[in-house]
C-alpha cells in the first residue's frame, strides 16, 4: 500500500489489468468505491480519435503521400510547393464525423508538407489558411517530408530575434510534432517558422538559414496565422 | 481492453484503448488545466507509439508512461508564467498547512506552482509520490533510480515543509 493511508498507488491500480497487482490491492479494490471508480474510468471503452488513428502502425502519417502520383495539376502543384495548408473545418467546429482520419491528399513528390491542426475546445480541425484563431486555441503541426531528418519550429521575436519552440528528429515520412502551442490574446497573429534539415543546425547556421530563408539541404517556410482577439 | 495475443503487435486502436485512458487520468491528476492535461496525454501517447513501446511488456509501458508524462507535465508547467508568480515559501507553506479535506486540491495547485523553483528530479519524485501515491519501491522502478536516491529526494522535500511548519507553529 502507499504511504497515503488506505489506498494503493495509482500505478498499482493501473497495472491490475495486466495481472501485476497483489492480493492486497485486489482485496482493497473490491471494498473501495473510490479505487473501483478509478478502474471503471480507465477501463471504459473510448472512441479512438482521428489523431490516434492517424498514427497508423509502422508508418505514422503515411496517408499523406498515398497514391504515388500527383493529384494536383502541375501549375497548382508548383504554386503549392512552398507550403500546402489543407482546408477543412470552419468555425464553429464541425461535428465529430468530420474528425475522421482525413482523406488522403497528395503533395508534389519530394516537397515537404506542413499541416496546421487547431484545437478549439474539444474539437480538432485543420486550419483552412485564412480562418482567424482565437485566444486559447491550440496549434499543432504535422510535417510530412522525405529526406529531412530534423525539424525545428520557432517564432520571430519583436526585437528581431528568434526563439526556438521545438526541435527534434523527424521520422522518415514525417510526423505529428509532439509539441503544441496555445494562442494568446496579444497581437494580431502568430508567426511560426518551420525549418527542415538533414542534420541539427548550429546556431550560426540557423541564423544564416533564417536570414536567407533556406540553404543547402534546408527547407524553410513561414506560417502566419491571423487571430481574432476582439469578440 | 485487448488481451495480449502472444507476440502479435497491438494496433493503434488497441494500444489507445489500453493505455490512453490511464495516461489521461494520470495527467489530470497532475495538471489543473484540462487542456494542458489532454495535450500532455496526447503527446505521451504519440511518443509511446512512435517509440514502438506499445508491444513492450505492459509493466514496462506503464512505468514509462508515468515517468514520461510526469516529465512532460513539469516541462509544460514550467513554461507557464503563472508558475513564477508565487514565492517558493508561500507555496510550500500552503502545502505544509493544508487541512486534509482540501489536501488533494491544495497539493496539485501547490506543486504546480513549484515547478519553476525546485530541482526537476525532486519534483518528479514528489509529483509521483504525492499525487499518484507511488511507494518508494515504485518510485525507484519508475524513475529508474535507487531507493536510496528516492528517499533522499523525498526527505529533502519534507525538510523544506518541516522548516515552514516550524516557522508557523
Amino acid at each position: 500500500m502507499s504511504p497515503h493511508g488506505e489506498h494503493p498507488s495509482f500505478l498499482a491500480l493501473d497495472s491490475l489489468k495486466w495481472g501485476r497487482g497483489t492480493d492486497e490491492v485486489r482485496t482493497h479494490v473490491a471494498g473501495c468505491a473510490a479505487c473501483a471508480a478509478h478502474l471503471q474510468t480507465v477501463e471504459r471503452p473510448v472512441e479512438v480519435p482521428a489523431w490516434a488513428r492517424g498514427l497508423k502502425q509502422e508508418r505514422p502519417w503515411g496517408w499523406l503521400f498515398g497514391g504515388g502520383r500527383l493529384a494536383w495539376g502541375g501549375g497548382l502543384a508548383a504554386a503549392m510547393a512552398v507550403l500546402l495548408v489543407v482546408v477543412l473545418a470552419p468555425r464553429p467546429p464541425a461535428p465529430l464525423p468530420s474528425e475522421d482520419v482525413p482523406k488522403p491528399y497528395v503533395g508534389p513528390k519530394g516537397e515537404p508538407v506542413v499541416v496546421v491542426h487547431v484545437r478549439h475546445g474539444e474539437h480538432v480541425s485543420r486550419w483552412d489558411g485564412t480562418q482567424p484563431l482565437l485566444p486559447g486555441d491550440r496549434v499543432r503541426l504535422e510535417v510530412a517530408a522525405s529526406g529531412y531528418s530534423r525539424v525545428l519550429v520557432g517564432s520571430p521575436t519583436p526585437d528581431g530575434g528568434f526563439v526556438t519552440l521545438y526541435t527534434g528528429a523527424l521520422p522518415e515520412g514525417g510526423a505529428l510534432l509532439p509539441a503544441s502551442w496555445q494562442v494568446d490574446a496579444e497581437g494580431s497573429g502568430e508567426h511560426l517558422v518551420v525549418v527542415l534539415s538533414r542534420a541539427a543546425l548550429a546556431p550560426e547556421v540557423l541564423r544564416r538559414v533564417l536570414a536567407e530563408r533556406g540553404g543547402p539541404d534546408v527547407w524553410v517556410t513561414d506560417l502566419r496565422l491571423p487571430k481574432q482577439t476582439a469578440p | 481492453m485487448p488481451e495480449r495475443r502472444g507476440r502479435a503487435a497491438l494496433t493503434v486502436e488497441e494500444a489507445y484503448q489500453a493505455y490512453f485512458p490511464r495516461i489521461r487520468e494520470k495527467c489530470r491528476r497532475m495538471m489543473q488545466n484540462t487542456g494542458d492535461a489532454e495535450d500532455v496525454a496526447q503527446e505521451t501517447f504519440v511518443r509511446l507509439w512512435q517509440a514502438g513501446l506499445q508491444d513492450a511488456p505492459p509493466r514496462r509501458v506503464v512505468g514509462w508512461v508515468y515517468r514520461t508524462s510526469t516529465r512532460l507535465a513539469i516541462d509544460r508547467m514550467r513554461r507557464r508564467r503563472a508558475a513564477a508568480e508565487f514565492s517558493c515559501e508561500e507555496t510550500l507553506l500552503r502545502l505544509a498547512t493544508a487541512v486534509p479535506l482540501e489536501r488533494e486540491v491544495a497539493q496539485r495547485e501547490a506543486l504546480a506552482r513549484l515547478v519553476g523553483q525546485l530541482p526537476a528530479d525532486e519534483l518528479e519524485a514528489v509529483f509521483l509520490h504525492r499525487l499518484d501515491r507511488l511507494t518508494q519501491p515504485e518510485l525507484a522502478e519508475v524513475l529508474q533510480i535507487s531507493e536510496r536516491t528516492v528517499r533522499r529526494l523525498l526527505s529533502r522535500f519534507e525538510e523544506r515543509l518541516e522548516k515552514l511548519r516550524e516557522g508557523v507553529a
